[in-house]
């Protein structure tokens, strides 16, 4: 027997096609417009989260951060983002405030390149992001319905 | 000199010292080292100057297993060999290429780098290289031309830059041509496909070590004769090497050689995964020449792939691999084929080579659902309706990857049943990946994405996922037949042993990539041609 299956075995189609063709545009906006975490024009003090989630580029993140949600391999470890978010960019509620967005970019981008370096990294539809960056994503796609703006 | 062999007489004999089956790099490499000794030289070559379609039918075979390319495809039968439709690309094996590997089955050389080394400089000017240097950057920036070339800062446990030097590239049947005409101890005979390997009157079949008396040959229009050489050198390349020790019962009944059933296993290639990932920048314009272009250099190009640290190596239980980068501006592949398919619907008809495209729009559908996004919201000429700027800056890369395969028994060539004009059996190749190549291939874009996104310069999309093997549709292999022959100190391990000699047989001697034990990552050429070197000192002393 042949092994090899062709050519509906390949892995990228037994992803959610949907998912990864919008991950790939998000991607690509994302990037396209900096990085993944480029900051946007806004310009908010709200809650922890909102705070942090500012200085992504929004709609795209919310997308990428659905696309992990909706996968059931990261849906559990990508649960409850805040507290590991926070602990990773070494920022408390309390201190959080006193922190402009340009200083938690820097530590994000930070922690991003720790991230790959220590390969903590997952796979989103095809693309490869640090952990960080996307638990920041799903913290995104969860308080989608907070009144945020969006870029 | 050369001579066809239509001018010879129907059955007739030719004594010689050494015969060498196969004019390609091999056989040339060896053949040119004796022009102007007192040895006696015959050179046999299926083919002649100009391609044959009779002549090339021969090669025809079956592909089971992973899909590689086509065997008369990807072998020529003419003066020069498959040198003829080279690519040219060069590399030695690595150091550790030759080392045994607990974690690697059937790993180790019975010689070492240090012993080729010397001959992998000559190898370097046979095959018109501009130096015998490779991975040193301070020598090609120093050299016109090379000034602006840079490293990617990677971390050197991981990825490692390693060169490679392109050939003009050599054709060996035409750089050599004069040197093998004007050696009166040389006689290159053409049209003259050898049929079988003789046992020597002297030798019985049932001999522990046999003797040959040299080769029958044959003209395509079936005009048999036979040398007689003291000591013979097969050079007929990774796929048919097996086939003609297979086809040698009068030597032993399971081929010549075959004693221990090894004869056509341990087939390797570099299996080759076109355009698998693509890596976006975060800011438009990167430009790394030494890894976009094939810089010139004298008479050399040069370019740089990323291959994996030993430590990587070891730490993952994987193989070597390279990646090279294929900078994209907009367009892609599946921009392309996007374009070609929407321009011929507009005319009412279909492309030829629709499945080709749709492939095309498949691996590239990142970049495609990218392209399809600026053109809905973003840039007003959509990629689509336009040509590409050749002056406008690199948006990304496509990724490209080639792994070293595992030694695999079960990877193997047979004689199968269809026969060819001369009524012999023609050749099946069943080429099987393992586990431990799916793995080489996963750590190996896993780790480039993991180094990208480190330096910050970008994502990269992985499409491969998952412990067991799935390969993509678009894989294929890399026309570097190696395996069926290989080399071992202990003939139960290998059909030769470290001078390249057939175990069981006293005079019969294998030259090319079919005694390869292992493949490592590097382009086989640059290879052969020193291990002929070798092959051709070691025949001098057993010679005279």
């Amino acid at each position: 027997m042949n092994p090899f299956k062709y050519p509906q075995s390949l892995s990228q189609a037994s992803l959610n096609r949907r998912s990864f063709l919008r991950t790939s545009v998000c991607i690509s906006l994302t990037i396209a417009s900096g990085n993944i975490l480029a900051s946007s024009d806004v310009s908010i003090e709200q809650l922890s989260k909102t705070k942090l989630i500012s200085i992504l580029n929004v709609n795209s993140s919310i997308t990428i951060g659905q696309v992990i949600l909706e996968d059931p391999k990261h849906r559990h470890e990508f649960s409850s983002p805040l507290p590991s978010v926070m602990n990773k960019l070494d920022i408390s509620s309390d201190s959080l405030s006193s922190i402009t967005r340009k200083e938690l970019s820097t530590r994000l981008k930070q922690q991003t390149i720790r991230d790959f370096d220590m390969g903590h990294i997952v796979n989103v539809s095809g693309w490869v992001l640090g952990h960080t960056e996307a638990k920041l994503c799903v913290l995104a796609a969860q308080s989608s319905t907070f009144p945020i703006n969006r870029d | 000199m050369i001579i066809d062999a239509k001018t010879l007489s129907p059955s007739e004999t030719i004594e010689t010292d050494l015969l060498i089956i196969g004019a390609g790099p091999a056989g040339i490499t060896i053949a040119q080292k004796f022009a102007g000794t007192s040895i006696r030289v015959i050179l046999l070559e299926s083919g002649s100057e100009s391609y044959n379609y009779t002549a090339q039918d021969l090669t025809r075979g079956t592909i089971t297993g992973i899909p590689a390319e086509p065997l008369d495809a990807s072998r020529l039968r003419l003066f020069g060999g498959t040198s003829n439709h080279w690519a040219g690309w060069c590399r030695p094996l690595e150091k550790e290429d030759f080392e045994v590997r607990e974690d690697w089955p059937e790993s180790g050389w019975p010689i070492t780098l240090n012993d080729l080394n010397p001959y992998y400089k000559t190898a370097t000017e046979i095959c018109q290289l501009h130096s015998h240097i490779f991975d040193d950057i301070k020598y090609w920036q120093s050299e016109p031309g090379g000034q602006n070339l840079k490293k990617i800062k990677l971390n050197d446990r991981r990825l490692l830059t390693n060169i490679f030097q392109i050939s003009p590239p050599t054709r060996f049947g035409e750089a050599y041509h004069q040197k093998l005409k004007q050696a009166s101890n040389i006689r290159v005979i053409f049209n003259a496909t050898a049929l079988e390997l003789l046992l020597s009157p002297n030798s019985s079949i049932n001999s522990s070590i046999k003797t040959i008396s040299g080769a029958k040959a044959s003209t395509l229009d079936k005009t048999e004769f036979t040398v007689n050489a003291r000591v013979t050198v097969t050079a007929v390349g990774g796929v048919e090497t097996s086939r003609l020790l297979l086809l040698s019962k009068k030597v032993c009944p399971q081929g010549a050689g075959n004693e221990n059933d090894l004869v056509g296993r341990y087939f390797m290639d570099h299996p080759w995964l076109r355009s698998i990932s693509y890596l976006r920048f975060h800011k438009p314009g990167t430009n790394w020449p030494l890894y976009f272009d094939k810089t010139k250099i004298a008479n050399t190009r040069i370019f740089a792939t990323l291959s994996p640290a030993p430590e990587l190596k070891k730490t993952n239980h994987i193989g070597g691999f390279r990646l090279w980068l294929q900078p994209s501006r907009v367009s892609s592949v599946g921009v392309d084929s996007a374009r070609t398919i929407i321009n011929d619907l507009k005319q009412g008809q279909l492309p030829d080579n629709l499945d080709e495209h749709i492939a095309n729009l498949y691996a590239d559908a990142g970049t495609l659902a990218d392209v399809a996004y600026k053109s809905l919201f973003m840039v007003r000429n959509s990629p689509f309706g336009q040509k590409t700027d050749p002056k406008s800056p690199y948006l990304g890369s496509f990724i490209d990857l080639n792994i070293e395969q595992q030694p695999n028994p079960n990877s193997r060539l047979t004689l199968d049943t269809p026969l060819d004009s001369f009524g012999q059996r023609r050749i099946k190749l069943d080429w099987q990946l393992n586990n431990t190549d799916w793995h080489t291939a996963t750590t190996a874009l896993n780790t480039v994405a993991q180094e990208f996104g480190r330096i910050n310069v970008g994502r990269v999309r992985v499409p491969l996922e998952g412990d067991k093997p799935n390969w993509p549709p678009l894989i294929t292999s890399s026309n570097h037949h190696m395996g069926g022959a290989r080399m071992a100190t202990d003939p139960k391990r290998g059909t030769v042993n470290a001078h390249c000699r057939v175990h069981s047989v006293s005079n019969l001697y294998i030259a090319g990539s079919a005694v390869f034990p292992t493949c490592g990552y590097a382009n086989p050429t640059l290879t052969i041609v020193a291990l002929s070197l070798k092959l051709a000192d070691h025949l001098q002393e057993v010679l005279s």
